[in-house]
Order: C-alpha cells, then structure tokens, then sequence
C-alpha cells in the first residue's frame, strides 16, 4: 500500500471519528428490523441523525433524540404510496403520528433482507420540548415488537459506568449521572454534587453542540479529563448517550483513563 | 516552538500521530509535525477544539491540561504555561503510555518557553 492510500484510509478513519459506523445485519423479519431501527432511537439520548440502508438499495434517514424519533426525513423511499409516505413530509413528529410512522416504517423494513445503520450528530442541535417526537418505548409496545427491555438496557448501560465509579472509589470526591435533562447524584455531598452537576451542565452545552468536533465522540463513549494547575480533576465520561460527570482527586486524572481503558477493553455481561 | 522541536518531540512518542502548536487566542496554527500530511481544515478544527476546552468560565480554575480518550483514539491538550494563549495538541493511539505523553508535553513546552 502507497503513501497515498495510507493517507486516504487516515483521512477517512479521522472523517469518521465520533460516528456510529453501521455494520450490514441480516434479518429474517419486518419487525425485527424494525426492533433494531427503534433500539437506535432508543439510545439516542443527544440528538442523532440514522440513515438506514437496506440491502435492496433502499435508504431512509431519521432524526432521534431524547429516546424518541422526531423526524423521519424526506425524501420518503420509493416505492411506499402517498398516504404511507406522508410522515416523511411531517416536519415534527407526535403523537397523532404514531400509527401512520408505525405503518410507513413497516411498509420500507421487507420481511428479510439486510439492514444497516449510520448514527451521527444531526445537521443541527435538536431540542425535546414537551411532547416532541415519538417515544421508542411507545413505538415498541403500539407496533407489539419483542426486543425492548428499558430495565435490562439501562442496566447494561450503567454496568460499564458502576464499575468506573467502583474502580475510581478511594479517589472520587463527587459524581453525577446525567441522562437527558435529568441529573441524579451517584456519590459525595450536597454542596459537591451542585457544584459538579453545574460545571457539568455548563461544560457539556458547549461540548455537545454539533459544531463541536468532539461532540460525537464524547457522547457515544468518550471520557475527557479537566486537569487543573492545582486541585480536584474533573471527568466527563460519556456512555450510550447519557453522562457521568466526577470530581476526583488532584493526582486521579491518569488513573481514571486508565481504569476507562481497560474497563471498555473488557467484554460486557 | 520551532518546527523542529515539534517534531524532535514527536519522535519520542511512538504512539503520537499529529502534534499541533496553536495560538488559541487567535485560532491560529503555529507548527505541526504529523505521520501524514493532514489539511489545513482538519488542524484548524482541532486548534478550534483546543480554544473550547480551555475557554473556563470565571468560576472555574483554568485548565493546565486537558485529555481525551476513545475507542479510536486519544487527544490532549497541553495549555502553555508561560503564555495561556499557545498550547499544545496531541492526537495519539488509544494505547498511548498518558505519564510519557504529559511528561514529554510539559518538557517540551518548557523548552519552548526558554527558546
């Protein structure tokens, strides 16, 4: 290999950093397309953009954020009639859209094929007001879909961030978990917690706007480390869309990427 | 930092792809020393990442360093001391050895600042 196609294959890893990069899956069913399509609206806690592409050549995208699909968008993909095609001309979903998106989403997903999806930061930031959207779950239990278990995926999505907080215990001085707009304290005192859960707060508006180049990866699975001249380190630690903000110890700051590192080079149970 | 203590620098860390000097105050690219010749764009945009991540708010203490680490990769973030507005940036292996990259940040900032 040349000194050129080294080049374009580092461009091309650098272009894609941050993304989600879809694998091709086989499925035998419809739903069970459509169960692995609302899964990624499910983990979409920060605004997403999916572009879905099928084996036939078929190919849709979607805006999700905040757990719920709020934009699938136009063009609708060929082949679908008028009347199944117009939640793809809707410019916000919500409720009353649940049944005809259902529909749309069932007439593109063929009853077996292949299925492949891009997750990436939207075009521009997307705010969940009110009742913005469809909710996943809602999707799920309307479209009676088998594959959506909210106790065991938020689990799976705390274990890797438990064990940190486990790992980091003898240096942690605060910590707080923030999914969406909801904040919740793992650890340390009240003055501590307020304190870090508005640093974080602070911090992650600018963070994870889009024009941020390192939106995407601190989102998806990324951890930044604050090291001050002196004092407390802050961490940012980003899983599956939700955050885990933490105050450690002024020394803790290599410790704590290392104990990430080898936490997500372990497999998950 | 001259261009060749740059790269002098880059050749201790194996691991190390790109390093950067930026004027961050400015938006400014000063030197790169980098494994492959990357675009203008791309060094901007990192020098734009380094301006965000040391832009504190009064109630915060300013940053000395800032790192980052993902599946695909790891990025720090080295504010000079000597003048906060210069600072040096990293994008490495996610494999890197962190102690052998502050150590040799923190050197090679304080040389420059002695140049």
């Amino acid at each position: 290999m040349g000194a050129r196609d080294d080049a374009q294959k580092d461009l091309r890893r650098t272009a894609s950093d941050g993304k989600l990069s879809g694998e091709w899956v086989e499925y035998g069913q419809a739903d069970e397309a459509l169960a692995m399509f609302l899964q990624q609206v499910e983990r979409a806690i920060l605004g997403r953009k999916l572009s879905v592409s099928l084996g036939d050549g078929t190919t849709f995208a979607a805006l999700a954020a905040g757990r719920r699909l709020i934009r699938l968008l136009p063009p609708a993909p060929g082949g679908l009639s008028s009347g199944l095609a117009e939640p793809f001309s809707t410019d916000e979903l919500s409720a009353k859209d649940q049944d005809s998106a259902l529909a749309a989403l069932r007439a593109v997903f063929k009853a077996s094929g292949r299925l492949r999806i891009l997750a990436e930061p939207p075009p521009e930031r997307l705010e969940v007001i009110g009742d913005t959207g469809l909710r996943a779950s809602s999707l799920f239990e309307a479209g009676g879909l088998s594959g959506h278990d909210p106790a065991q995926s938020a689990g799976a999505e705390r274990d890797i961030v438990d064990a940190f907080v486990a790992a980091m215990e003898l240096d942690l001085k605060a910590a707080v978990w923030i999914e969406g707009d909801e904040t919740s304290a793992v650890h340390g005192d009240e003055a501590a917690i307020a304190s870090l859960a508005g640093w974080a707060t602070r911090r992650l508006e600018r963070l994870l706007a889009p024009e941020f180049p390192m939106a995407a990866g601190l989102e998806t699975d990324g951890i930044f480390v604050f090291v001050p001249h002196d004092g407390a380190q802050r961490v940012l630690l980003g899983h599956l869309g939700n955050i885990l903000a933490a105050e450690i110890s002024a020394t803790s700051g290599t410790v704590a990427l290392e104990h990430w590192r080898r936490l997500k080079s372990e497999p998950q149970a | 930092m001259t261009p060749r203590a740059l790269s002098e620098f880059r050749a201790k860390l194996p691991d190390c792809e790109l390093a950067v000097y930026a004027d961050i105050g400015s938006g400014t690219v000063l030197s790169a020393d980098g494994a492959l010749r990357y675009p203008q764009e791309y060094l901007d945009a990192l020098c734009a990442c380094a301006a965000e991540l040391f832009s504190e708010d009064a109630s915060e203490q300013d940053s000395d360093h800032v790192m980052f680490m993902s599946a695909t990769g790891s990025r720090a973030f080295f504010r000079s001391a000597n003048d906060p507005n210069e600072a040096l940036c990293c994008i490495c292996a996610p494999g890197v050895d962190l102690a052998r990259l502050i150590t040799a940040s923190r050197g090679v900032l304080g040389q420059s600042s002695m140049a």
